[in-house]
């Protein structure tokens, strides 16, 4: 974590808030955020408390880093670059017939289209969707599953914790979210965000609100046409996919070479959140800095504020499981 | 694909303003930082002592009339006062055996000591000329203080070169000395030895005269001549002046004794000069040192003062590029984010810092080689000065800004139309209304000031916003120094995204092409699933699209 020059914001009478949140980003969209937030939280708190966790999943392991009031925030602790060379293993010995790949690929069939599986040596998955479809079975076992299930433990802090928190001026709100961001018209974030909202739907604790933040294909201003019309395209099925469980389409596919299954029959977030980076209407268009920005300065409302509460207790009014939940604390 | 509006859809906007606090007390600490640092850094001609002038240590003056001088008079002070005391034949081996005590006197461990004088001299004179730079720099900065001491190393230089040219002199002062204490030696044992030869001749005679006088007595005896008789005076006045005759060498010989006296002083004297000419010889060689040690000692401070102006000068290059970094990013925020900030403001505001910034301690601290300067502390200190700026309120900049209530409605109008869009539910996703299902979406505005209960803004914004088709919620700010309006757009179709007609073809040409390879996840087909009834045991309300 890097140094914080700036004392923390602490009001008068001595104690700040916090909303317990975990941040999961997939793919570049994530990263533009991810920096812009974390230096937000180290601001106001000196340090990014324990209770809000970030990860980025990507393909592609460039570090993001941004500068704010001359200090340099990077993804550097939190990227969790995945590794492509279990596809790029698995595209070669496809197109070779080899035997025993084919055999142990049958476990992912029919859930991946194999013919459709291209894999090359450049960073990301460059809009192959089976690609990436494939490519998160083959890491998730090892590399996604254990840093879900870790970050997840810091939501809800041990009392031990708790009471750790609170000598740091800290108060834990007893309300929690996971915020689920990624890019909605490129290949990581689209072909990561089901199976990541499935799986930290059946992992998270059921008071634990479930956000996902998605940039649709209009804020990808500065691809080249083909990205954004094979954009579009994949953002169009994503949600059309991720829909149909929410109305009660069941999710129960293999991600992991050793037999791990995400299985989910219910709805697989509890709001979703799309962003195009317009505003007034469209008259006027963000940059994908500005756009980053503001994404970020609305989840650190939401974690360091009442309004976070206040949010929750809104959307809480159009979910029932969270209305519940909220009744029940 | 069916059009329906789903709850589920959401978006949001946010728009505030924003008093850079955080930013400010960055910035303006920088600032202060760096006047404190650039007035150490001052290009002004040194005004500080000569080394003349400089105070010298309590043991600089080495006085050898008091200490080895004398010691060195006091062995030749007995002799000095009395040579007659000393029998002219030793008189020679006791000068030496003097001279040789003298001489040791001088010896090695006589000139060590007396050299480690001159080195603590100048080691206590280096400690007051730092002490002296030290001040200097507080007072004139760290060039005029690495000039000054530029100037005191060529003073050194230069009293060397003299003291060197003193020295010269000294040596062939010495040289004439000792050639005279040669040419004294030299008429000593001339006169010792014509003494001696004096005596023999009058020992002769004497003795001549005496056989003579006898030989005489007997002949007239025998004789028989009465003394008194003519042959017997005729005798008489030839002994007396034979007597006289023999007697002169003796008279002569008690006039040698007399200017034995005078050159034997003269010798005594001699030795001493040689002796005393040694001695200051030897301490005008140190003394030459003396300035050269000095220098090296300056040359130290010197050095020390440059690499301490070096890394002032790299911090200030340092906190110069921060400070621009932060004056560049000023007003920067995105364009739903007003930066309140006036510049009478900001001038106001550096003053109250400034005074409470410790720049005297600073400078002592950059003046001072006993320990680096603390940047970590001075930072912090300079943060602490402008910490006030935390306390400063959006709210209250908004009605400084605008005192008007109408002016104040109409910037806040502002912010609304950003988070929330001019009609609502126009947030950071372009809708078209006309295809959410013939209805609108729901749309609330969560509003965050310093404290609900007691904010005049917070009314005023209750009274023109609320009840107008749009939920409005007031909540305590995280962050007094902002205020943020959070728009939240909800209950939407996805069809009703701006654009969506390009989605739809992009989609259908893909498809066309590609099959099913565009889903990110592939399901299996329909019979191998067991789709869920919703809760109320309805069909699902969307229809799977593969």
């Amino acid at each position: 974590m890097p140094h914080n020059d700036f004392a923390p914001v602490i009001p008068p009478e001595g104690t700040l808030r916090v909303m317990p949140s975990a941040y999961i980003g997939l793919g570049g969209y994530a990263k533009a955020v991810f920096p812009r937030l974390d230096a937000h939280f180290q601001q106001h708190y000196g340090v990014r408390p324990d209770c809000l966790p970030m990860s980025i999943f990507d393909f592609d392991e460039a570090q993001a880093e941004v500068t704010v009031d001359g200090q340099g925030f990077s993804t550097q602790p939190y990227l969790r670059a995945l590794p492509k060379k279990p596809l790029l293993d698995f595209a070669r010995k496809m197109r070779g017939k080899h035997q025993q790949t084919h055999a142990f690929l049958q476990r992912f069939t029919p859930y991946v289209d194999f013919a459709h599986v291209q894999a090359v040596e450049a960073p990301g998955l460059n809009l192959f969707v089976q690609s990436g479809n494939l490519a998160w079975r083959l890491v998730w076992e090892h590399h996604v599953l254990p840093d879900l299930t870790s970050k997840l433990q810091q939501l809800h802090p041990a009392p031990h914790a708790q009471g750790q928190l609170e000598r740091q001026g800290l108060v834990a709100s007893p309300r929690s979210a996971i915020w689920v961001i990624a890019g909605g018209g490129s290949t990581t974030g689209p072909t990561g965000l089901i199976p990541m909202l499935c799986e930290l739907k059946s992992l998270k604790p059921p008071q634990t609100n479930l956000f996902a933040v998605v940039f649709t294909p209009a804020a990808y201003r500065d691809k080249t046409t083909h990205h954004q019309v094979k954009g579009r395209a994949i953002f169009r099925a994503t949600l059309t996919q991720l829909l149909a469980i929410y109305d009660g389409h069941e999710f129960d596919q293999p991600y992991g070479v050793n037999g791990h299954r995400i299985n989910l029959h219910e709805e697989p977030f509890d709001q979703l959140f799309l962003v195009d980076g317009s505003i007034m209407g469209g008259r006027t268009t963000l940059t994908t800095d500005d756009l980053a920005e503001l994404v970020a300065l609305f989840l650190y409302q939401v974690a360091v504020g009442p309004i976070g509460e206040r949010l929750l207790g809104l959307i809480g009014n159009l979910n029932p499981d969270a209305q519940e939940a909220h009744h029940a604390d | 694909m069916p059009t329906e509006t789903f709850d589920h859809l959401i978006t949001f906007g946010i728009a505030g303003v924003q008093v850079p606090a955080r930013k400010l007390e960055a910035l303006l600490a920088t600032r202060a930082q760096l006047e404190v640092l650039e007035s150490a850094l001052d290009e002004a001609e040194p005004v500080g002592p000569s080394l003349a002038e400089t105070r010298e240590p309590d043991l600089g003056k080495i006085n050898y009339a008091d200490t080895v001088r004398g010691e060195v008079l006091s062995l030749w002070q007995p002799l000095v006062e009395n040579p007659d005391a000393i029998p002219p034949t030793q008189l020679l081996a006791r000068l030496d055996t003097t001279w040789t005590a003298a001489e040791q006197k001088l010896g090695d461990a006589v000139q060590t000591r007396a050299a480690q004088l001159f080195t603590d001299r100048a080691q206590r004179k280096a400690e007051l000329l730092a002490a002296d730079a030290t001040r200097l720099a507080t007072e004139q900065g760290l060039p005029a203080t690495v000039r000054w001491l530029e100037t005191l190393k060529a003073a050194c230089t230069a009293t060397r070169q003299r003291l060197g040219r003193d020295l010269a002199t000294y040596a062939g002062r010495t040289q004439r000395h000792q050639e005279a204490l040669g040419q004294r030696k030299e008429d000593w044992l001339t006169l010792l030895s014509s003494e001696a030869e004096e005596v023999g001749e009058v020992a002769r005679r004497f003795l001549l005269l005496a056989g003579s006088v006898l030989l005489a007595g007997v002949a007239l005896w025998l004789l028989d001549i009465p003394a008194t008789s003519l042959v017997g005076l005729v005798t008489l006045v030839v002994f007396v002046l034979l007597a006289l005759r023999t007697a002169r060498p003796l008279w002569r010989r008690l006039r040698l004794t007399r200017r034995t006296t005078v050159i034997a002083a003269a010798l005594v004297m001699a030795y001493r000069t040689a002796s005393l000419r040694n001695l200051d010889e030897m301490a005008k060689r140190l003394e030459v040192d003396y300035p050269e040690t000095l220098r090296q000692h300056l040359e130290q401070l010197q050095t020390a003062y440059e690499a301490r102006l070096a890394r002032t000068e790299a911090r200030c290059t340092e906190l110069s590029g921060r400070r621009e970094a932060l004056q560049a990013t000023l007003f920067e925020a995105p364009p739903t984010i007003r930066v309140l900030l006036h510049e009478a403001m900001l001038t106001a505001w550096y003053r109250q810092g400034m005074a409470q910034v410790p720049r005297r301690e600073w400078r002592q601290q950059l003046a001072g080689l006993q320990a680096a300067p603390a940047w970590d502390a001075m930072e912090r200190d300079a943060r602490q000065a402008f910490a006030f700026l935390r306390a400063v309120r959006a709210e209250a900049e908004i009605s400084r800004l605008y005192p008007q209530k109408a002016d104040r409605l109409l910037f806040l109008q502002n912010l609304r139309d950003a988070a929330i869009g001019p009609t609502p539910g126009e947030a950071f996703l372009a809708l078209d209304f006309a295809a959410n299902a013939g209805k609108p979406p729901q749309v609330h505005l969560l509003v965050e000031v310093e404290d609900p209960q007691t904010s005049a803004l917070a009314q005023e914004i209750l009274q023109a916003w609320g009840g107008a088709g749009v939920g409005v919620t007031i909540d305590q700010a995280a962050d007094p120094t902002a205020l943020t309006l959070i728009g939240l757009v909800y209950g939407y179709a996805l069809e009703a995204q701006k654009g969506w007609e390009d989605i739809e073809a992009a989609f259908a040409t893909v498809q066309a092409r590609e099959g099913q390879s565009i889903y990110p996840v592939l399901f299996p087909p329909p019979a191998a699933t067991h789709e869920r009834p919703a809760p109320d045991g309805r069909e699902p309300a969307r229809e799977e699209t593969l």
